[in-house]
């Protein structure tokens, strides 16, 4: 590997991780602003020209504020679970492909490593991401933080069997665990006209997928770890300043890897009508990618708006004597078609 | 270069079992064995054994060890208490197992050839190769070992299941020794 | 796969279908239903023996040599089912008495029988590992299902861990062994070890490698053919650690006399028989087909842990008050014989195992149904002196349990005898001089502890007043067989021992 590569690659990382945190943090704004439009209200609209500034001053208020750390802390864990919580979120976009192949110099510019295991990468790393949250809940010693880090451990554990389940029918189709090639198949059209996106032959396991990325991602109707109404904050409760706003970037950013996700497996990923010239046609699948994963984002806040919150115990029950079974349903159907198919 | 990545791995797997025995609270163990999984995954990721090294952190560190912490923090474990070891594990165990991996360090140094004992991102194994061989030559042991699972399953429920009435003696039984 | 490949599992397939069903049936009957799910666990223990048929005559591997239905896995899955009827004829009472839950336990019990077939019937190292962690896992269940009793908490936990700590020596060496030949097939490796066959086409022609091209090339491939006997040594002897818990042979038999005292006293009965016979059948196919002893210093170590085990089983067993502490003692002495036996390193050798197997479980299972059946509720007469005058009280059990006794003594006429007989004969043949003379000293030993449990019977009268509830029929059924097959088999040996002779040159013939 030459020094150019090298470096072609690390600008490769540091502008795809500014890219993510910039869209993290419009994530807030988006949200902040779609909600109070669907309540009727205005939301944030005094800093910059719609409230646009937001999310810097936002920024400015985090890292100033000051860190305290509570005196009945276990200190090295208290410290290493915002980290854990961050690390693992942003680690999942480095095998999330945002656009077709395209080479310059031998460096693929729009994915920076394609790895044979994509699919299973980002779940090993999201699985790794409970350890943020429920080691903050128990580190800080207090009970609300200890209650939510164990519910959103057993709610983690528990949606991550419904996601696994919901993709491995997306993978028999693809017969490829790497992310390009399951969005590569996904290209041309049935009958002409109907995409032939994975969404309508797994349309259960879309379903599945869906429900459990939203409970994985701790969002609205699932957000019981950090309840607010009976356990203040949850598992963040003794966290403050930018501590506080690591956890809040990581929520996020696993709202943007789902959404991803979500684009990758079912909707076909940066396909769509590409035109025009050669340098619109290289950019237009960026631009398909991003829409799709716009769209997500704001399914995620449509949702929130619309469903009150379920209870522990229902939340338990439809994963695994709903989702779960679903999944399985879908698996079963799906292979059993692939297999009459293929004989 | 992948030496020096190979002993750093190495180095702290080996580091965070250490930890994991010295460890006094339950937490910090299990912490210390996320390491070693942790760190056990990274080697298989430079054998270029992708799948075995993702499954691992997925299995291990992301489902089993969760567990375990759960399971620790549900039950608000404090730090252990040392009770006085037995002399036997105090002044035979340590000794033993240092002969017993001296002696099998010595083995395989002598044994086993020390040129091209291990290439790097040589594992030529894909997973679908993986798969193949899973589900054609191993597919017995494969389809049994869910019952292995199944066994646990029963096992677990077996032992901790609240009493119902159609079971057990109406008082505690203790016996007399 | 084809029709022979599912007739060679098709036992173990049948005892998994029928503990699901037995355990579905527990959940939905309500009334009834521990007689319902012992009644299906008999038809399908039976429906097994019957699966087991079709395996006659003996056939070629199955699933690529993953399974050999050879006369050896037959003659143990014969013994195995054996057990396990008599065992669940023994239960049935036993888990009424103590209020158990009869469908998991049934279940659990078909599931261990399935791991012990696949331990005898697996050619391969890794289907060998998975049948012990099956029988395993069920077994460490079992002993811990009298929840509320401590003792048998303690006891299940004790296995638990010390039973795991034990797998996990035994996988090390399975390793260790594949990473010397490249390969985890018995028959391969003999080939492998032999010379006769390059590690690298071997694993080829076998498994170990992933995608056409070998992965790590085996250490004996890289030594250009020549093979790592001292990394081997090394396998066998984490190999000979894990097999030697399993068999409760001497040093690694502490766990023992806690397990066998606290587990219910079925568990215990099935433990020390069908387990015990378990791991001997995988003992005797790793250390026979794949390893050659003349080569490896395998018997010199068994040389060492039969020693060890006749001696500490028989001298701890003289102190003991409590029967079944007693009989768990008693166990490692018999383990002791059997590797006596197994040291000689000859086809006489293994196949006086296979017939030491089947006495022993015979007379321990009549023993351990008289202690079940006196134990009483709770299991409270279970002290040796609580059999003061059962000679008188109940003369029936009382001579059935003096049969048992006396087999294990080796008395003549009884199939104790014959099997000490045998194991004598064939160390004799092997030269092994020193390990005889040490045998026969320790059968005089075990004799006075023994004959302690029948001068009490006979010769005493009762401290305190002990029950003595009528006999149910399935146990006198169970005592009928197991007295009336020690009787037999101390007169009429021939069948069995011919038999295990057959199967025992079979696998020498994989040799």
């Amino acid at each position: 590997m030459s020094p150019l590569m090298v470096l072609f690659a690390l600008a490769k990382i540091v502008v795809i991780l500014l890219v993510l945190l910039t869209v993290v943090a419009y994530a807030v704004w988006f949200e902040r602003k779609l909600l109070a439009h669907m309540q009727c209200r205005w939301g944030p609209t005094r800093v910059g020209p719609h409230g646009l500034l937001q999310p810097l001053a936002d920024a400015i208020k985090l890292l100033t504020k000051e860190d305290l750390t509570p005196s009945e802390v276990f200190p090295l864990v208290y410290l290493l679970a915002p980290f854990l919580s961050l690390v693992t979120a942003l680690l999942a976009f480095a095998v999330i492909p945002f656009g077709p192949e395209t080479r310059v110099g031998g460096m693929d510019l729009f994915q920076i490593a394609d790895l044979d295991i994509g699919v299973l990468f980002i779940l090993s790393v999201s699985s790794m991401g409970v350890y943020g949250i429920a080691l903050a809940g128990w580190s800080s010693n207090s009970k609300y933080s200890l209650l939510g880090g164990l519910r959103s451990s057993a709610q983690m554990i528990s949606y991550e069997l419904a996601i696994g389940l919901s993709i491995i029918g997306v993978l028999l189709l693809t017969g490829s665990l790497s992310l390009r090639a399951i969005v590569e198949n996904q290209a041309g059209a049935y009958w002409g006209f109907l995409p032939r996106w994975n969404i309508i032959p797994q349309f259960a396991g879309f379903v599945c997928f869906l429900v459990a990325a939203i409970a994985e991602t701790n969002r609205l109707p699932f957000d019981l770890p950090e309840a607010e109404t009976e356990l203040v904050a949850g598992y963040h409760t003794e966290y403050s300043s930018m501590k506080f706003g690591m956890f809040f970037m990581a929520e996020y950013a696993n709202m943007v890897t789902a959404s991803c996700l979500a684009t990758l497996l079912f909707f076909g990923g940066w396909h769509g009508p590409v035109f025009g010239p050669a340098i619109l046609q290289a950019l237009l699948p960026l631009l398909w990618f991003s829409l799709k994963v716009l769209f997500f984002l704001f399914l995620y806040v449509w949702i929130r708006a619309t469903l009150p919150r379920f209870r522990y115990d229902q939340l338990m029950a439809f994963g695994w004597k709903f989702l779960v079974p679903l999944a399985l349903g879908n698996l079963v159907v799906t292979s059993l078609v692939l297999a009459i198919r293929w004989s | 270069m992948y030496q020096l990545l190979f002993f750093v791995f190495a180095g702290a797997a080996v580091g965070f079992a250490i930890n994991l025995l010295l460890q006094r609270h339950p937490i910090h163990s299990a912490l210390s064995l996320i390491g070693v999984m942790a760190s056990l995954a990274s080697l298989y990721l430079m054998l270029g054994a992708e799948f075995i090294a993702a499954a691992q952190i997925i299995v291990y560190a992301g489902a089993i060890m969760v567990l375990f912490v759960f399971v620790i923090m549900l039950l608000n474990a404090g730090e252990e208490e040392r009770t006085q070891r037995s002399r036997f594990a105090k002044y035979l165990g340590l000794p033993l197992i240092l002969l017993l991996v001296t002696s099998m360090a010595a083995v395989i140094y002598r044994q086993v050839p020390q040129d091209a004992m291990v290439r790097f991102g040589d594992f030529p194994g894909r997973t679908a190769d993986i798969g193949r061989r899973l589900f054609l030559n191993y597919l017995l042991p494969f389809e049994v070992v869910s019952i292995v699972i199944l066994v646990a399953i029963i096992g677990t429920v077996v032992l901790a299941r609240k009493d119902s009435e159609t079971e057990g003696p109406g008082k505690a039984v203790v016996s007399e020794k | 796969m084809s029709p022979e490949d599912l007739i060679a599992v098709l036992p173990e397939a049948i005892l998994t279908v029928v503990a699901t069903a037995v355990m579905l049936l527990a959940a939905f009957r309500t009334k009834g239903k521990e007689e319902w799910c012992g009644f299906v666990t008999l038809l399908g223990l039976l429906a097994a023996m019957a699966a087991l048929i079709l395996q006659w005559p003996p056939q070629g591997p199955a699933f690529d040599g993953m399974v050999l239905a050879d006369p050896f896995s037959f003659f143990f899955h014969l013994l195995f089912l054996g057990i396990a009827i008599l065992i669940v004829l023994s239960s049935a009472s036993y888990l009424r008495q103590e209020r158990l839950a009869a469908g998991e336990y049934y279940a659990l019990l078909l599931f261990a029988t399935a791991g012990m077939g696949l331990m005898a019937a697996a050619n391969d190292l890794i289907l060998s590992f998975i049948g012990l962690e099956i029988s395993s896992l069920s077994s460490y269940v079992l002993v811990g299902f009298r929840r509320r009793v401590a003792i048998s908490s303690e006891s299940a936990l004790k296995y638990f861990l010390l039973g795991s700590f034990a797998t996990a020596f035994l996988l090390y060496g399975i390793a260790l062994l594949f990473g010397a030949t490249g390969t985890t097939r018995l028959t391969v490796i003999r080939e492998v070890l032999r010379g006769g066959l390059n590690p690298v086409t071997a694993g080829n022609s076998t498994e170990g490698i992933v995608g056409g091209s070998p992965v790590l090339l085996p250490a004996a491939a890289q030594l250009g053919g020549e093979v790592p006997t001292s990394l081997i040594a090394l396998a066998i002897g984490l190999i000979f650690v894990g097999l030697a818990f399993k068999v409760s042979a001497a040093p690694f038999q502490v766990w023992t006399p806690d397990v066998y005292q606290g587990a219910p006293t079925p568990v215990t009965a099935f433990l020390a028989t069908g387990s015990k016979a378990a791991a001997f059948a995988l003992f005797l196919r790793v250390f026979t087909v794949a390893l050659d002893g003349a080569v490896y210093p395998w018997p010199s170590l068994l040389w060492v842990s039969a020693v060890l085990s006749m001696f500490v089983g028989n001298l701890a067993a003289l102190w003991q008050s409590n029967m079944k502490r007693l009989l768990a003692y008693s166990s490692i002495a018999h383990a002791g014989y059997m590797l006596v036996a197994f040291t000689a390193n000859s086809a006489e050798g293994v196949a006086t195992v296979m017939f030491y197997l089947v006495a022993y479980a015979l007379m321990n299972l009549g023993a351990f149904a008289v202690i079940a059946h006196m134990g009483n509720q709770g299991e409270r007469y279970v002290a040796i002196e609580d059999y003061a005058g059962l000679g008188f009280r109940s003369p029936v059990l009382a001579g059935c349990l003096s049969v048992c006794l006396l087999s294990l003594i080796g008395i003549p006429l009884t199939g104790g005898f014959l099997g000490k007989f045998y194991v004598f004969r064939a160390a004799l043949r092997s030269d092994l001089l020193g390990l005889t003379v040490l045998g026969v000293l320790n059968s005089a030993i075990a004799a006075y502890y023994y004959l302690k449990v029948l001068v009490a019977m006979y010769m005493s009268e009762p401290t305190r007043e002990v029950p003595a509830p009528p006999v149910p029929a399935a146990v006198a059924c169970v005592l009928a067989v197991c007295a009336g097959g020690t009787l037999l088999l101390g007169i009429a040996p021939q069948s069995v021992l011919n038999f295990a002779l057959y199967a025992a040159q079979w696998l020498q013939g994989r040799m």
